[in-house]
């Protein structure tokens, strides 16, 4: 499969993952986060299926890659992301325990977690208060598109209305320079 | 119940060890494949956007073929979702019949349903008494060539009652209550997972199920019970 990349000829160019493989990898923005395509994070242990989730969502979006949670949020605190696509299970933190810590830090990012594991969200899901959409897998990947847009839009909506909000609420000063 | 079996089907039985065990196998095996299919899925897409004047018959019937596959592992997670907490919520009887006929597809068509739909809402979980009733209308669909199965409820003292009646020929073990084990089956083409799963929802919700094989068809009453949200956290254990 080809590799989708705008970082100047150097696609797929992730350290210590072969292809299909699990294992570490460095980060990887894939393209150049744009603010108009919105800027998504993929998050997922194996290369294959960060690969292709990727070569979904590239026509769309300004697309990074994490091989980790923790690869994840230290991409977060360096280059802001407005949707984070997550795999459940993986070494170290959990998809699920990102969320809510990504959450926890960056109140509007969006949040998609992916997985196949049906009956452990069963147990766990509803005990945690933060929300998030659910693709369940083998999900139809047009929906991934629809479901990521619509994170960018409402996290958009959201911070604008908290902006609003902030600044009206600020006291009027009197007089004018 | 049949007085000659008792426990198999009463309210509070208890799960068997092959059911918790077949669970967990579908946990397993569903997990195993999902991300291959996943990736399957994802290529196909990638396939059609970037030819897609190619093959577009061949790439819409891998596509059906692969929501067939995702259909099938649903259904398969109802038996380790029934194991686990039921996700209880508030809904009345008449939807989770909807919901319930609306798995069957057309085969719907050949149940008569004669439901007076309860008043008032449930606290159950929706999902899974929608599979276990369509898991027992499709057992009596699938009993003879043709046959027709009728569909009653009730709600008595916060229980919603199912009645599903057929007109096939059934093969039941002896006693009958085999039939509630995983992957018990007399049909050729079953995993025999439907009835483990409506007895595995039944136990779920604090109910029952009851089989009663009869001359010219077979009887089966399903009934589980609302359950408030307190008692939905202590569900049957994580199986």
């Amino acid at each position: 499969m080809r590799e989708h990349s705008n970082d100047g000829g150097q696609a797929g160019a992730e350290v210590g993952a072969e292809a299909g493989t699990r294992g570490a990898s460095e980060v990887k923005s894939t393209s150049a986060p744009d603010p108009d395509r919105g800027h998504v994070l993929i998050v997922d242990d194996e290369r294959s299926a960060r690969l292709t989730t990727e070569a979904v969502l590239l026509d769309d979006f300004s697309v990074s890659l994490a091989g980790s949670a923790e690869e994840a949020l230290a991409h977060i605190r360096r280059s802001p992301v407005e949707v984070i696509v997550t795999d459940l299970v993986m070494p170290g933190m959990n998809g699920l325990d990102l969320i809510v810590q990504v959450k926890k830090e960056w109140h509007f990012v969006h949040a998609v977690l992916v997985t196949g594991h049906r009956d452990y969200l069963n147990s766990r899901s509803s005990a945690l208060d933060v929300t998030f959409d659910l693709l369940l897998k083998p999900y139809n990947p047009s929906e991934l598109i629809q479901v990521v847009r619509r994170g960018i839009q409402v996290g958009r909506l959201t911070r604008a209305l908290s902006d609003l909000t902030r600044t009206s609420s600020k006291p009027i000063r009197e007089g004018r320079s | 119940m049949r007085d000659d079996n008792p426990g198999a089907g009463e309210p509070g039985a208890a799960l068997s060890d092959k059911t918790l065990i077949t669970a967990r196998a579908i946990v397993a095996v569903g997990h195993a494949l999902a991300g291959p299919l996943q990736a399957l899925a994802n290529r196909m897409f990638i396939l059609r956007r970037t030819a897609p004047q190619t093959n577009t018959a061949e790439l819409d019937a891998m596509e059906a073929e692969l929501g067939g596959v995702r259909r099938a592992l649903d259904r398969l997670a109802t038996l380790p979702h029934a194991c686990s907490a039921p996700q209880i919520e508030a809904c009345s009887a008449d939807a989770i019949i909807n919901e319930g006929l609306a798995e069957l597809g057309n085969d719907a068509a050949r149940v008569d349903v004669a439901v007076e739909p309860p008043p008032g809402l449930l606290s159950v979980d929706k999902r899974l008494v929608a599979s276990a009733l369509a898991e027992l209308l499709r057992n009596g669909l699938e009993s003879a060539p043709g046959a027709r199965v009728s569909l009653r409820a009730s709600t008595i003292e916060g229980e919603l009652h199912f009645t599903i009646e057929d007109n096939g020929v059934t093969a039941w073990p002896e006693p009958v209550e085999l039939a509630f084990e995983p992957l018990y089956t007399t049909k050729t083409r079953s995993l025999g997972l439907g009835l483990a799963i409506a007895h595995a929802v039944a136990v779920a919700h604090k109910g029952s199920i009851d089989v009663s094989p009869r001359p010219g068809g077979t009887l089966v009453r399903l009934t589980v019970a609302s359950l408030s949200p307190g008692l939905a956290a202590e569900g049957v254990g994580n199986g």
